[in-house]
Order: structure tokens, then C-alpha cells, then sequence
């Protein structure tokens, strides 16, 4: 693989995980109290859910 | 109108309450019920929000189980207790008004439990009393005969024990009955306000829409307290009902009449004659339970107990963690030269083995000690030790001016600030919340210990780190974080939230065998949580971070280490430098700072990434550095060593105080409804972390260090 090539797919990765970012913070500003290691609020809600 | 005849009730699953004091096993018995696990502590208080199951019956009928939040009376004080107080009665438009309530009490303590028991009695619907614990009222001597209960009020009762699932059977036939009788319960109110009972029932059957055999138990319950408001609730009264009920309050008031202590005391008078009927006594001397309390809850072997448990805790994670942490590093330094071996040289290369497999791995090799950390924090949970840790630290709380009620809140902060800030729901007056709420951030999260682990990795030189001085660091980081929690309570109850002294009233349930499977679950929902976020949110975060610290590209042939200096992150770090310099940080530390802003633990992603970029250059035959070593050789531009054992104890102790979550801002924003508060704390606690690093910097420096 050349090297542009391999320069244009870690930059269209980098913008994919900076939109999952951005995506993810607005998310929390509605949901907060996801993320954290520590924090079971996530799973929890996940098996009321199910 | 019966409930259980109604025919919405027909038309849908019926809606069981689950309804109890805290600790009564509320929480067992819903899981037995529906399977659906929760988190099962040994504290009072444990459940805090409203948590919905199916059961099945019997026929293969879905039974919809609320887990209603623990209360010793429906007279709330609390806005938990609020919550079973109102959906009890019905209030709450978003859940169903339950047409049956399983009520559990702890068979241990009948008495006391019976309060609760006596007032939803009072609502006269379909109850189903579950006797819970009948092993430990036995081993205590007791002899409760539930057959004669259910005969003297007139329903169901169940002997359970239902952490060992013994009982839960016939638990689930009775709420397959497709009748169940109302309770036959009479207990006569006394004289001088039973005509106030009967004339505020009419009134809220009247004019505030209240069903017929409800209202009384509303009235009963406007009379148990003084402050009337506070029972009504969010639902506030007619003026007509408000008018009778301040015409009777005055009345007495002018007479002399204790009116909510003679009613309280009325229905002590019954249940005390009940359990006089229900409870055999065998006299024993203190039991298991009592004679090691004499110990744990001593104002001198309790602390010397605490922290020997709390050091055998970090022992622990320091000892047992070693060959999985050994065995995960190296197969991501595997994985990562392996990619670096195998593809040609390029930006996505970088990005896999410096970014993604860098930041990711250095997070992942901390799993085993977050494992040991919850798997202690479960056993103490469940074996009842947490409850007498609860009770020593509450005399220290107590001359903080903290409510024993901020104890579970703060608790839980040891394990993740979210959850804790979420708890302090429990806590009824709101200056005692709000303090509770400001300093839980300061107990050290479990984000926290990757950044102390990699700092006493980094600290102590030589390979070898005595076992000790580890031990001994993470005791002074725990402790430290406490001893500023309970320092800035007292100085915020004695300055911005001053409020009266707080009066503590705590159950010490009896000591259990801890329940491995909710141990071994407990685990399992963290080790999810925990590699889901390095899976997303730190991956991300440092193919993000990788990008900035690689772009824009420097010139071919320029001196490693100029890439980093000279990238966006680069540059950003520098903004923060000034700033930084005098606590010993330099940029390079700084863009840990500011990433890990998102997360604590994104802080050990981003040092991988950044000190390994500057450390190892780039190349085809660059290796990828244990992180310990490239901190080791990271330099100040004069060449003095940049992680000395000072700077690394001062990193700590600004994690132990700064405010770098976003996750816990965004729940106290929520908790508090206004920014006013986190804006607050980010100020306080970041500025206390400041302030305390340069002091302990430029100390250590003047000293020699």
C-alpha cells in the first residue's frame, strides 16, 4: 500500500473517530452518566432495555 | 374501587410493587423474581432508582414487578422514599399504580418492620408479606409463626430466605392467585383524631378526587407528620381538605395535643401487641454478629480493622495482578511490533501500532487490578462489612457537618463519582446534598488508579518497586482524596450551605456469607464496562489524539521529538505550559491533562502515545518501548529528567483533586439543574489541585528533591 493511500485512509479514520466523539458528547449532554470504567448505569439501562 | 377488579387490571399484566425497609432484601427477592440481575448490596439504601421486571406466574402469565426504593414509612423525607410513597398512592403519571404490593420484611426484625407493613394495610389493596431472613430470626433466637400472622391480618405470608432462593417459589405461587384477599386490618386511631381521620377522608374523596379506601390512608398519613406539605407531595391538597386539616393542627395546638406522636404511638401499641401474638422469643446470649461488631465498630480497632482491610486491598491488587497485567502488556507490544513488522511504513501503520494499539493496550493492562479492586468492593458489599464502615466513618462525618445519609453517596465514589452524585437522591435536606455533591468527585474513582499505578510505576527507580511503598502510596492517594472530601464539607457546611447538625440513624445488618455469583457478577458488569471504553471512548480518543500529535508532518530528517513539539498537540500543550512549569509539568504532560479531561484513565492512553512518539522516533525497526521506560528517559530541553519521583507524586496528588471528568459535570449539572454548581466545583476542585501541586512541588524542590 503507498503511502498517500495509507495517508488518506488514517485520515478519513481520524475524522470518523472524531465524529464518534462529537456524536458521543451530545449524546451525553441527553444521557449523561455513560463512559466512565466505574460507572454501571450504562448496563444497567441496557438490560431494562432488553 | 378494588384494584384487583378494575378492568384496566385485567386487561394487562398485572403490576406487582415490590415494597420493603432498605436492606430487607428487596433487591434479592426482585431478582429471584425476574432474573433480572441487579446490584446486590449488604447497605442500607442500596436502591435508588425505580427498576421494572417481568415475572412469571405459575400459568406462564407475565407479572410486571416494580423494585420500589427502600423506606422505613410512607410519611417520606427523602426523594426516593417520595418515589414508593407516590407510586403506592398512585401520583406518579409515568408508572402504573400498582394492583398488588409484595411488602418484605426482615423477619429479624418484625417490629420495626412492621411500621411500613402497617401503613400500606391501611391503603387496603391486595398485599402479599414476605418474611425474609427467617434463617437469621432463627439463629437469633426467634420464632416467628407466620401461619398466625396471616390469620391476624388476613393475608398471605411467606416465609423466605431469599439470598439462599429458599421460599421464592412459593413467593411467585401467591402472586399467581388470580383472587387475593384484602387485608383485615383493624387497628383503632385514637379518640382525639379519629375524627379529624374521618373528616379529612371525606374531603380528599370529595374535592381531591382521592379513591374511596385510599383516603383514609391519606388522611392517616397527613396526620403522621407535621409538616403536611412534605407528605402531600408533589399532588398538593383542595383548599377545602387544606383548610380542615389547619383547622384540626390548630385546634390541637391550642389544646396541647401531640397529634402526629399519639398516632405514631398507636400504631407501635399495635404492632406491638401483634408481634407479642406472631414472634416467640428463646433468650441467647450476643450473637456471632454482635461480638465481632464489638470489634469493627470500635472507636479504636474499627480504624486499625478499616485500614488493614483497605491495605490488604491494595496488596492484593498489586500482587494478584502481576501475571495477567505481564501477560496482556506483552501481547500488545506483540501485537504492535507485529503490525509494525508486517506493514510497509506509512500514516495507517502510525496509526494502528502508535495510536490505536498504544493507547488502547496501555489502558487494557490495568483490567486484572480493576477486577480486584470491584471484587473487594463486592465481598464487603455482601458480606455486611460496608455497613460498619459506614457507622465508623459517620462519627467522623458527623463533626463535618455531613448527613450519615452521605456516607453510601460517597461510598460509591470510591467506585465511579456518577453513580455516587446519582445516589445522594436519598438525602432529603438540600444544602446536606448539595455538599454531598461537591465533594464525592474527591474520592478516588477507580479511573484514577491506572494514572496512580503508571505514576508509582514511574516513581520509584529501578525495576523492582518495594511492595510497600506501593501499598503505602495508594493508602496516602485513597486518603488524601477522603481527608479533602470531608475538609471541604466542613468548610462549605460552615460557609455556603450552613444547616443544622445532622442527626444519623444507621441499621447494621447482620454479617453474611457473601454471595460469590453476585460477586463474580459484579465483576463481570465492570470488566464489560471497563474494556467497552477502551474499546470506544479511548480509542477514539487516541486515534484522535495520534492525528494530533502527528500532523502537520515535520520536515524529513528533522531530530525525533521535533514531530510532537511541532504538532497540533504540540502546540496546544505549550498554550498550557506557563501554567504547568511551576507545578513541574511540561506541554508534553499538559496534552495528557487535557485529553484525559474526557476520562481520568485516557491520561495513561495519551502519555503512551505522546512519550513513546517523542521517545522512539520513527522507523521500521523502532520497537514499541514499555511506556515505564520511556518515562524514565523523558527530559526537559536543559536535560534534566522530567518524571522524577517529585513530579510523579505531585501528578498524583493534582489527579486526586482536579476535576477531570466530563461525565460527572454533566451529572451534576443534571442532579443540580443549573451550570451554576459544576461550574463551581470544576473551579474548586482544579484550583485545589493546583494550588496543593505547586505547593508540594516547590516544597520538594527547595528540599533538595
Amino acid at each position: 500500500m503507498s503511502s498517500p493511500v495509507q495517508t488518506v485512509l488514517a485520515l478519513t479514520i481520524v475524522a470518523l473517530a472524531a465524529g464518534a466523539l462529537v456524536w458521543r458528547a451530545i449524546r451525553s449532554r441527553r444521557h449523561p452518566g455513560g463512559g466512565c470504567s466505574g460507572c454501571p448505569t450504562d448496563t444497567f439501562k441496557e438490560r431494562l432495555r432488553k | 374501587m378494588d384494584p384487583q377488579s378494575s378492568p384496566a387490571a385485567h386487561a394487562r399484566a398485572p403490576v406487582y410493587a415490590v415494597v420493603g425497609n432498605p436492606n430487607s432484601g428487596k433487591s434479592t427477592l426482585f431478582n429471584a423474581l425476574t432474573g433480572l440481575k441487579q446490584k446486590v448490596g449488604n447497605y442500607p439504601g442500596v436502591t435508588v432508582e425505580k427498576k421494572v421486571g417481568t415475572a412469571y406466574s405459575q400459568h406462564g402469565q407475565p407479572l410486571t414487578v416494580i423494585d420500589l426504593p427502600g423506606t422505613y414509612s410512607l410519611a417520606a423525607r427523602s426523594p426516593d422514599e417520595a418515589v414508593t410513597r407516590d407510586v403506592l398512592l398512585g401520583r406518579r403519571s409515568e408508572t402504573p399504580m400498582p394492583d398488588r404490593i409484595l411488602c418484605i420484611v426482615d423477619a429479624s426484625n418484625l417490629e420495626r418492620s412492621l411500621y411500613l407493613v402497617h401503613q400500606i394495610l391501611d391503603l387496603c389493596r391486595p398485599v402479599i408479606l414476605v418474611l425474609n431472613m427467617m434463617d437469621l430470626a432463627a439463629r437469633s433466637g426467634l420464632n416467628v409463626r407466620a401461619a398466625r400472622l396471616e390469620k391476624e391480618l388476613g393475608i398471605p405470608v411467606i416465609p423466605c430466605e431469599a439470598v439462599n432462593g429458599k421460599g421464592v417459589i412459593e413467593v411467585k405461587l401467591a402472586m399467581s392467585r388470580a383472587e387475593l384477599p384484602l387485608p383485615r386490618h383493624a387497628w383503632n386511631v385514637p379518640q382525639a383524631i379519629a375524627s379529624a381521620v374521618s373528616e379529612l377522608q371525606a374531603s380528599l374523596a370529595d374535592n381531591d378526587a382521592k379513591l374511596p379506601l385510599s383516603a383514609r390512608a391519606e388522611a392517616l398519613l397527613l396526620l403522621t407528620d407535621r409538616d403536611s406539605i412534605q407528605v402531600s407531595g408533589s399532588t398538593p391538597l383542595s383548599p377545602q381538605t387544606a383548610a380542615i386539616l389547619t383547622g384540626w393542627q390548630r385546634r390541637w395546638e391550642r389544646e396541647g395535643t401531640d397529634w402526629s406522636s399519639i398516632l405514631v404511638q398507636a400504631r407501635y401499641d399495635a404492632i406491638g401487641k401483634l408481634t407479642t401474638q406472631v414472634v416467640l422469643r428463646t433468650p441467647t446470649g450476643p450473637s456471632a454478629s454482635d461480638r465481632i461488631d464489638a470489634v469493627v465498630t470500635h472507636p479504636v480497632w474499627g480504624w486499625i480493622v478499616l485500614g488493614g482491610v483497605m491495605a490488604l486491598m491494595f496488596l492484593s491488587i498489586f500482587t494478584l495482578a502481576e501475571y495477567p497485567m505481564n501477560w496482556i502488556d506483552a501481547r500488545v507490544a506483540g501485537l504492535g511490533n507485529w503490525v509494525r513488522h508486517s506493514f510497509p511504513e506509512g500514516a495507517l501503520r502510525d496509526l494502528t501500532t502508535d495510536g490505536a494499539i498504544a493507547g488502547v493496550g496501555s489502558v487494557l493492562v490495568f483490567l486484572p487490578q480493576i477486577l480486584i479492586l470491584f471484587f473487594f468492593i463486592g465481598l464487603l458489599e455482601n458480606t455486611g462489612y460496608m455497613a460498619r464502615a459506614a457507622f465508623i466513618m459517620d462519627r467522623l462525618m458527623s463533626r463535618v457537618g455531613l448527613n450519615g445519609r452521605s456516607f453510601i453517596p460517597l461510598l460509591s465514589s470510591y467506585a465511579c463519582a456518577i453513580p455516587g452524585i446519582m445516589a445522594t437522591r436519598t438525602i432529603e435536606d438540600e444544602k446536606d446534598r448539595l455538599t454531598t455533591i461537591l465533594v464525592a468527585p474527591l474520592m478516588s474513582c477507580s479511573a484514577r488508579l491506572p494514572v496512580y499505578l503508571m505514576m508509582i510505576a514511574a516513581l520509584v527507580p529501578g525495576d523492582r518497586v518495594p511492595l510497600l511503598t506501593k501499598v503505602g502510596l495508594m493508602l496516602l492517594m485513597y486518603g488524601l482524596g477522603t481527608v479533602g472530601a470531608f475538609t471541604f464539607a466542613w468548610f462549605f457546611k460552615k460557609t455556603l450551605l450552613k444547616g443544622k447538625p445532622p442527626v444519623m440513624i444507621m441499621e447494621l445488618p447482620p454479617y453474611r456469607l457473601p454471595g460469590l455469583k453476585d460477586v463474580g457478577l459484579h465483576m463481570l458488569e465492570r470488566a464489560v464496562v471497563f474494556v467497552r471504553n477502551a474499546g470506544t471512548v479511548i480509542l477514539a480518543i487516541s486515534i484522535v489524539l495520534w492525528f494530533l500529535a502527528a500532523f502537520p508532518r515535520a520536515p524529513e530528517g528533522a531530530p525525533a521529538g521535533q514531530q510532537l513539539a511541532d504538532s497540533f498537540a504540540g502546540r496546544a500543550g505549550r498554550v498550557l505550559e506557563p501554567a504547568l512549569k511551576p507545578i513541574g509539568f511540561d506541554w508534553r504532560i499538559g496534552i495528557g491533562l487535557i485529553s484525559s479531561f474526557a476520562a481520568r484513565e485516557v491520561f495513561v492512553s495519551s502519555t503512551a502515545i505522546v512519550f513513546n512518539a517523542s521517545h522512539s522516533g520513527k522507523g521500521a525497526d523502532a520497537e514499541a518501548a514499555p511506556l515505564r521506560t520511556a518515562l524514565r528517559d523523558a527530559r526537559w530541553p536543559d536535560g534534566r529528567a522530567l518524571f522524577t519521583p517529585l513530579v510523579c507524586l505531585v501528578l498524583m496528588i493534582y489527579y486526586v483533586f482536579a476535576m477531570q471528568c466530563m461525565g460527572t459535570v454533566a451529572v451534576v449539572k443534571r442532579e443540580t439543574n443549573s451550570w451554576r454548581w459544576p461550574a463551581f466545583q470544576i473551579a474548586y476542585m482544579t484550583g485545589t489541585a493546583w494550588v496543593l501541586s505547586l505547593i508540594v512541588y516547590q516544597s520538594g524542590r527547595a528540599l533538595g528533591f
